[in-house]
């Protein structure tokens, strides 16, 4: 059996030509959603915009990869759903730590990683979220 | 709901298992010749045909229908056709789909046909996962997984849970015949199983399996004369669940929480009206779901339900009696309704369940996408 070639990621190829994670932003209804698409889920508005988002969030549900599915994704590794602070939840890594850390409600942060000729939204413990005061910009964090 | 009374006149399956020198082609007539002889009718009976090409024919398809090449095979000239795309819910889908030609006087006996050499072709399981293969998403028990572990954050549902699901396959498997893993597995065995996708193990997965099954559906005024026990098709329903991973909801839930209850108001039962539950196994953490969603215990308590053995020989609720996808073999969900049958008229023998008057038989697909319910009854 010839196995399909991978497909691009909307998710990722839409942080390609960004600085940060962008969510698609309905101008009918205000719905943000992901992944990017040509129209509204909730209105069936077609007029899509894009918005920033803070790139933060907490682990929603996530798997530990043990079996090898391919050669570019040696075990183990951690699949993961990120609940985005703004709303929509999309498929990633969960990077930086231990695979056994992880933890469903664990907060996270975006951390953009080149893959082979592509840079994908990863998302890596959230050191800053743990303070009380997760309103200090990531210059702050960096000073501690 | 349908105008015809409609009854499953026939049944029959291959082995199941690695079966070397096979073709699904050459299975599924084979499935079919002993379908159509234990419902005791010929060829030039058959005006209907819904086939289930399985997850290693399903993707190869191309411009040729799964039911275009074996009609051709059967030398069928049918009046009614087609092939179900709803992933594993697709053989309780052809059931359904023959149930409503049949009811609506389209057709009036019908091949529901599954089919796959699913185990002899490399990867059918370890496809990529869309757009979301750029993050090592494989195969379907790291999809599975995901509803494992929100299963367990949210109600407290331990491995030993999902073991007693496995083990309990294992032990009805015992009692099979034909089925392809009857070797007993117990929590030690479990516990030893290597690790797919944590928190799924190998024992929590289904078989993939080469192998065929048939079933003939009729319409009860073509039923005269015909051998075996009639079991009536008695409701039927489906839901499913097409948004994105963004919704909070996927892994939470299934579909099966809509059509589950309805479908079975729909033949006027509750859960605990249902004596045998053939509930579709593709994973141990998709039991306890379906458990919830049917309504047979409340949502987050399927892990306590399972416990003791309840679901095993002789419990409270035997599931999937034959040994399921995880023990018979991966039938695509058509044994599941072949077993059902069997149940129904009192033939399965050394695994009977006594009094089996009604039957529930669920299919699950995709990326728990899809959810399709058959309520049988003697």
């Amino acid at each position: 059996m010839t196995r399909p070639a991978r497909p691009e990621s909307p998710v990722a190829a839409s942080v390609e030509t960004v600085a940060g994670l962008e969510a698609a932003a309905c101008r009918a209804c205000g719905k943000l959603f992901l992944p990017v698409a040509p129209v509204c889920p909730d209105c069936w508005s077609n007029r899509i915009g894009r918005r920033r988002l803070s790139g933060r969030g907490e682990v929603a549900t996530f798997t530990i990869y043990r079996q090898a599915y391919d050669a570019d994704f040696p075990p183990p590794y951690v699949l993961a759903v990120i609940a985005l602070r703004e709303g929509p939840r999309m498929v990633s890594n969960v990077i930086g730590c231990a695979p056994e850390s992880v933890r469903v409600g664990m907060k996270v942060a975006v951390r953009f990683v080149a893959r082979g000729d592509r840079i994908l939204p990863l998302f890596a413990p959230d050191v800053g979220a743990a303070d009380p005061d997760s309103t200090r910009t990531d210059e702050e964090n960096q000073r501690d | 709901m349908t105008s015809r009374q409609v009854i499953v006149a026939g049944v029959g399956h291959t082995a199941f298992g690695r079966l070397t020198g096979r073709t699904a082609l050459d299975l599924e007539t084979e499935a079919c010749r002993l379908a159509l002889r234990d419902a005791g009718l010929a060829p030039g009976d058959i005006d209907g045909l819904i086939t289930d090409p399985g997850p290693a024919q399903g993707v190869l398809q191309g411009i040729e229908p799964h039911y275009v090449r074996l009609g051709r095979t059967l030398g069928l000239a049918p009046d009614f056709a087609g092939t179900e795309l709803l992933g594993g819910a697709s053989s309780v889908s052809s059931i359904q789909r023959a149930a409503m030609a049949i009811g609506s006087g389209l057709c009036s006996v019908c091949l529901c046909v599954y089919g796959d050499m699913a185990l002899s072709t490399e990867g059918s399981f370890a496809y990529p996962r869309g757009e979301e293969a750029a993050f090592g998403f494989f195969g379907a028990t790291g999809l599975h997984a995901l509803a494992a572990r929100r299963h367990m954050a949210r109600f407290g549902t331990r491995r030993e849970h999902f073991a007693e699901v496995a083990i309990a396959a294992r032990a009805h498997a015992a009692r099979t015949p034909h089925a392809q893993l009857r070797t007993p597995l117990d929590i030690d065995g479990y516990r030893a199983s290597r690790m797919i996708a944590e928190p799924l193990c190998l024992a929590d997965c289904c078989l993939v399996s080469d192998g065929a099954a048939a079933v003939v559906l009729c319409a009860a005024d073509r039923t005269a004369g015909l051998p075996a026990r009639p079991v009536r098709v008695l409701a039927h329903g489906q839901a499913h669940s097409l948004g994105t991973f963004s919704n909070p909801e996927h892994f939470d839930t299934l579909p099966a929480a809509r059509c589950g209850p309805v479908t079975l108001a729909r033949a006027g039962l509750t859960a605990g009206d249902v004596d045998v539950a053939m509930l579709y196994d593709c994973f141990t953490i998709v039991v306890l779901m379906q458990l919830e969603a049917y309504g047979f215990c409340k949502p987050g308590e399927g892990g306590d339900f399972v416990t003791g053995g309840r679901i095993g020989p002789g419990g409270a609720l035997p599931v999937n009696p034959s040994g399921g996808l995880m023990a018979e073999g991966y039938g695509g969900g058509m044994l599941h309704v072949v077993e059902a049958v069997r149940q129904l008229r009192g033939t399965a023998e050394g695994r009977q369940i006594a009094g089996a008057e009604i039957a529930l038989v669920s299919g699950h697909g995709l990326a728990m996408n899809t959810h399709a319910t058959l309520i049988l009854g003697r």
